[in-house]
């Protein structure tokens, strides 16, 4: 879905959650956005 | 509380001291308590977070219109930029509605986000949210759209309509608990609060 209008899609299933991703898993889901967080932007002109 | 315009003044919660900005934006039926669990993570980490409640959630104001994703991405703007004094690039994360507030942030101010995060909601614009539309399970895109009418059946239940939501679409039912489902009915029983959640 984020494909359809970006380039730099990086995609993460949060194991045993349903819609409320942040309440059923909280640590997996915070540990999934910090290490997104980690990662640097890419050269501008990337598709990385 | 922030005033952002006049009749809109925002409440944010804030926590953390780092150099980055980790911006969390909530969802239908939940206000900026759905991230309760996880700000600390995001400081214990070096972050600074901020978890608004949107318009026309929480404690933040409710006025007549503006619900369009385009004036709330604007909102959460001027919140951080002119309230907040945050001029970098920020980290923004949106679930639910408020993943479509980030999208609408991401399209209007590209160069001032270093990270897009989106939890578990079809994008506007995509084939998936066209496809989706049709959906059984999205019955209330259809039914908050219709005027008057949700406000009418939801009144004086507004405790059960959001179990059910929360029930419907839930792995494990401990993560909402029911001091949790009390806030939420609090917040959504307030006048004027259902009304703007049928706006989204």
């Amino acid at each position: 879905m984020a494909r359809e209008v970006a380039d730099d899609v990086t995609g993460v299933r949060i194991p045993a959650t349903g819609h409320w991703v942040a309440e059923e898993n909280p640590r997996a889901f915070a540990d999934a956005v910090l290490g997104f967080l980690a990662r640097t932007s890419p050269a501008p002109g990337s598709t990385a | 509380m922030a005033d952002i315009e006049p009749g809109l003044r925002l409440h944010h919660v804030t926590a953390g001291e780092g150099s980055r900005t980790l911006v969390l934006l909530h969802g239908f039926p939940q206000t900026w308590w759905q991230w309760h669990h996880v700000i600390p993570a995001f400081v214990d980490a070096g972050l600074r977070v901020v978890a608004p409640d949107y318009r026309g959630a929480g404690h933040s104001w409710r006025p007549a219109g503006g619900y369009d994703k385009v004036t709330m991405a604007g909102d959460i703007r001027r919140l951080l930029r002119e309230h907040l004094r945050i001029d970098g690039p920020v980290a923004l994360a949106g679930h639910d509605i408020g993943l479509m507030v980030a999208y609408a942030y991401a399209q209007a101010y590209r160069d001032e986000l270093s990270h897009l995060v989106l939890v578990d909601a079809p994008l506007p614009g995509t084939a998936v949210f066209d496809r989706l539309r049709s959906d059984p399970r999205v019955w209330h895109f259809a039914f908050h759209g219709a005027r008057d009418v949700p406000e009418l059946l939801v009144a004086g239940r507004e405790r059960p309509y959001l179990q059910a939501f929360f029930d419907a679409r839930c792995f494990d039912p401990s993560g909402i608990g029911d001091a949790d489902l009390d806030l939420y009915a609090s917040a959504y029983s307030a006048p004027g609060a259902m009304r703007a959640g049928f706006e989204l």
